[in-house]
């Protein structure tokens, strides 16, 4: 009997630890990408050694001969690489490099179903642009074909040289962001492998999966990762951390030994704040910054699925490795002593971080060929939630009584350079500015425009839709479009396309208003005859609406299709026109300028006077204050 | 203490006198500020004069309108930020010419003669102007000996990078390198008294005068300045605060800023020039014992 029962406990024992293990009770997403990673980071040669066993299941419809793996840390191996090569100038926080610190992956083992050793099998291979001397992508072929539905195991033995802090991976000193450091599987798609070389502009793609990772390090070593922490073995000099995560497709570690913690629940999700000592100031304009994420994001899009979100702030000397986002965990930054009057960190960095989540993180659209759809819509939703927290034009900056808001960043930045480049494009073909302004700025301008002509009502509905429809399944642009057009009452296309895959411009203005007095005779009492001519100085059409005000008080709304190059349009009305305004209420978000939208009859010397006085006040002071009388 | 309040007594005594060269001072500041401002406020008001822009700048200050004014009136606008340049330097040399004739009348109590200000302030022109050239040489020299001092200092700071640490430092770096700044320019102005107290035909020998001055009584001299720095404060202090309660979106409230302004101006210059006439004072005090 008894033995009976200490079977029956032991098999409990089994069963709740296993449980224990799993975070959710049924997958969310397909797992046809699991990894099972044992590692260990040295961190004087700054070197992970770890063995890799992935187990991989072929969910398309055809047979694969050949897989497709990642090493982007190859992408630091050499200055020849396709990253390096381009690295010409400071961008985006990537330091140069020089010989001295530069990292890489070295594969020294990979055998498939315990028994096919196809090690010296290995090759690298370029698909984006035949440069020999990169060596991200490798192919091997396989002895066997991988059958739909079938699943194989590929154990993966690798040495990751860690490069200095680059592309948001690396270390500084004892500082340490593990980003893309193992051999990761392509995404199969149509029976062919989506497996891009790693580019400057570029980030990436990849599979959902269960991640289990055991990483040795030493004790002293403050740790977060992508994740949950299931277990920890400590010895005198060195820990093993086991984590899992599961419905996730890439997995971050970070380690410091001077890394402080703030943990905090927040909406159901353990918030862990990793941060530098000297930012401690900064801790609860973070978790601000999180919790209205956290609260608005799960209103406007869905729940945060996970039990945990990673938020670490990348002390200064490793600044490289901030504004970065990877499942369940994102990096980001504050400044000692930084004014709360300036929102840019830690407030906005932490929002985008975490909004990526939603679309880098959950919708895991593909990054590399269709970046818009991860930055862009992660801008646009940082965009509400900033607007949200600090009030549309003071979401940016309210400095020296100048109000900034996140919308005017990224109409500013556009305004610079409409036509440089436009959105839907690969990541890999833009030019190292374009890629900022076309991925980031102009989509937030297309999407809110998008929602201003649509209603919010109609965007959210849109958005969710687009969220339950798509979530865990990549998807793609033009997904977003059939579901714009599926809720839209109209056909969005003719809006979407022109705004997306070209260069043109929008511009409206009102050129001039001029009154008439009619014939008295005729009429009493008085009639005016008002003309307005309007110009489409772009040649993006879109319809608008226009403002006539009269000095009488009187408002009258017309609606221009906005297709000639000029309109005019004349009134008569007891009281003269006294101004003109197309969009008076700025729907159209990608009007090049707004400034020249109106024309008024009378001077409006409000702001002139306001501006010359300030002009002098500064003038005059500096003067007095000059280095002599 | 008894001579240092002798002494600043003494200048905001005299510097007030002194109305006609005060309000020459405020009206050399005002013309130029008007004048060399013109071409970068008519940009200004070209482009918001006839929008609703305009009014809603009146209100408030909107990021979005400035950029796009700097965006579409780049060319203006920097062709407009030079001439304010040119301006700063036109006051810079204008003010030079006429601190012979300052510095004369602050020296003694007779009533502003226009002729005798023109005269000594011709007289000591080219005098002041090579004082100038000494002060901007007198700059670079203090910078790159800071500098010196500064950058081995920076080994001693922690690596990798700790932000407070580095600010303080660099903070305590930047307010070392103003303070010596400082005591050029105090030097530079002492020299001037000097020279116009003494007339004195080298400026080397004044320059030397005014080092040996200071060494004697560094204390002394850095209370009496401090005294009048903290009272110029104040005053701009005040002023700053005053204005953020008069309402700038109406005609009224504009002409009560500009009144409040230029009100504030004369009496910085009169804080100023108060300064001058207290080294003076202090000068003879010490040196000639002339209470």
């Amino acid at each position: 009997m008894s033995f009976i029962f200490y079977i029956v406990f032991f098999i409990c024992l089994i069963f709740q630890y296993s449980l224990s293990q799993i975070i959710f009770e049924s997958p969310l997403s397909k797992r046809n990408a699991n990894y099972v990673i044992n590692a260990r980071l040295d961190t004087d040669q700054k070197v992970v050694y770890a063995s890799e066993k992935l187990q991989w299941k072929n969910i398309s419809n055809h047979p694969v001969r050949e897989l497709q793996f990642h090493l982007y840390l190859n992408a630091f191996r050499n200055l020849k690489s396709t990253f390096l090569s381009k690295l010409h100038y400071r961008h985006r926080r990537f330091s140069r490099l020089d010989s001295t610190k530069l990292g890489g992956i070295d594969i020294d083992r990979l055998v498939v179903d315990g028994k096919y050793d196809l090690t010296s099998k290995i090759e690298f291979i370029q698909p984006d642009d035949g440069n020999i001397c990169d060596s991200t992508v490798v192919r091997v072929s396989l002895p066997i074909a991988v059958l739909p539905s079938k699943e194989i195991t590929i154990e993966i033995g690798f040495c990751s040289r860690l490069p200095r802090i680059i592309a948001r991976t690396g270390y500084v000193y004892d500082f340490f962001l593990l980003g893309q450091w193992f051999p990761k599987i392509g995404v199969l798609e149509d029976g062919q492998w989506n497996c891009h070389q790693f580019h400057i502009n570029s980030e990436f793609f990849s599979d959902f999966g269960v991640y289990e990772v055991n990483m040795t390090l030493p004790v002293e070593y403050i740790v977060e990762a992508t994740g949950i922490l299931i277990d920890l073995e400590e010895g005198d000099s060195l820990k093993t951390m086991h984590f899992r995560a599961e419905d996730v497709h890439d997995f971050a570690l970070t380690a410091w030994p001077k890394f402080k913690k703030h943990t905090k629940m927040i909406e159901d999700v353990e918030v862990n704040l990793l941060y530098a000592a000297e930012h401690s100031g900064q801790i609860d304009r973070y978790l601000q910054a999180i919790s209205v994420a956290i609260k608005y994001l799960g209103n406007w899009l869905k729940p945060y699925p996970y039990p945990n979100l990673t938020v670490v702030d990348v002390p200064l000397f490793a600044g490289g490795a901030s504004g970065m986002e990877y499942p369940c965990f994102i990096t980001t930054l504050s400044l000692w002593g930084a004014p709360s009057d300036v929102k840019l960190y830690p407030e906005e960095v932490t929002i985008h971080e975490y909004a990526h989540q939603y679309f880098y993180g959950l919708l895991a659209s593909n990054e590399v060929e269709e970046p818009w759809l991860d930055e862009g819509f992660t801008s646009y939703a940082t965009n509400k939630v900033m607007n949200y927290m600090f009030g549309r034009h003071s979401s940016f900056s309210t400095l020296f009584n100048i109000h900034k808001g996140q919308f005017d960043s990224h109409k500013n930045s556009y305004m610079r350079q409409p036509t440089l480049d436009f959105v839907l494009k690969p990541s890999w073909e833009f030019s190292t500015g374009g890629y900022g302004f076309t991925q980031y700025d102009k989509p937030v301008l297309i999407l809110q425009t998008l929602e201003n002509l649509l209603g919010e009502e109609t965007m959210n509905k849109i958005l969710s839709t687009y969220f339950d429809r798509w979530q865990f399944k990549h998807p793609t642009s033009e997904d977003f479009f059939v579901v714009v057009n599926e809720i839209a009452p109209q056909n969005m296309d003719w809006f979407l396309i022109k705004a997306l895959q070209t260069t043109e411009v929008i511009d409206y203005s009102v050129l001039s208003i001029s009154n008439e007095i009619m014939d008295r005779k005729k009429y009493c009492p008085t009639i005016y005859t008002s003309e307005v001519l309007v110009k489409r100085e772009g040649t993006f059409q879109i319809p608008v609406e226009i403002c006539f005000t009269f000095e009488n008080g009187d408002t009258l709304m017309r609606e221009w299709n906005g297709n000639e190059t000029e309109q005019v349009y004349t009134f008569q009305h007891s009281s003269p026109l006294i101004a003109a305004q197309i969009d008076p209420m700025n729907k159209i978000c990608l009007d090049l300028n707004w400034t020249n939208n109106s024309k008024t009859v009378s001077p409006q010397k409000g702001a002139f006077y306001r501006h010359w006085l300030n002009s002098l006040k500064l003038y005059q002071q500096a003067l007095v204050n000059m280095l002599t009388f | 203490m008894i001579m240092i309040s002798q002494a600043i007594k003494y200048g905001i005594r005299r510097s007030w006198k002194l109305k006609e060269i005060l309000l020459l001072f405020l009206g050399i500041n005002l013309s130029l500020s008007l004048f060399f401002l013109l071409p970068y406020l008519k940009t200004f008001s070209d482009f918001f004069s006839d929008r609703l822009a305009g009014q809603v700048l009146g209100k408030s200050n909107l990021y979005l309108y400035y950029a796009e004014f700097y965006h579409y009136m780049k060319a203006d606008v920097l062709s407009g930020k030079r001439f304010v340049l040119a301006g700063a330097v036109c006051y810079y040399l204008i003010s030079l010419i006429f601190s012979g004739g300052l510095l004369f009348f602050l020296g003694n109590s007779r009533v502003v003669k226009w002729g005798i200000f023109f005269k000594e302030s011709w007289n000591y022109l080219w005098r002041m102007l090579k004082f100038a050239l000494l002060l901007v040489s007198l700059l670079f020299i203090v910078t790159f000996v800071d500098l010196l001092i500064i950058l081995p200092l920076t080994n001693l700071l922690p690596r990798p990078f700790v932000e407070d640490v580095y600010f303080w430092f660099y903070s305590g770096a930047f307010i070392f390198i103003m303070l010596s700044w400082l005591l050029v320019i105090l030097l530079f102005d002492i020299c001037r008294v000097i020279l116009v107290e003494n007339d004195y035909r080298s400026i080397i020998l004044t320059f030397l005068e005014s080092i040996r001055f200071f060494y004697r009584h560094p204390v002394k001299i850095v209370y009496l300045n401090l005294s009048l720095l903290l009272l110029f404060a104040t005053l701009t202090f005040i002023f700053w605060f005053l204005q953020k309660y008069i309402p700038g979106s109406n005609e009224w409230g504009i002409l009560l800023g500009f009144c409040l302004l230029q009100i504030t101006i004369y009496l910085q210059y009169w804080i100023k020039f108060a300064r001058y006439g207290a080294i003076l004072k202090f000068y003879r005090i010490l040196v000639y014992n002339h209470y």
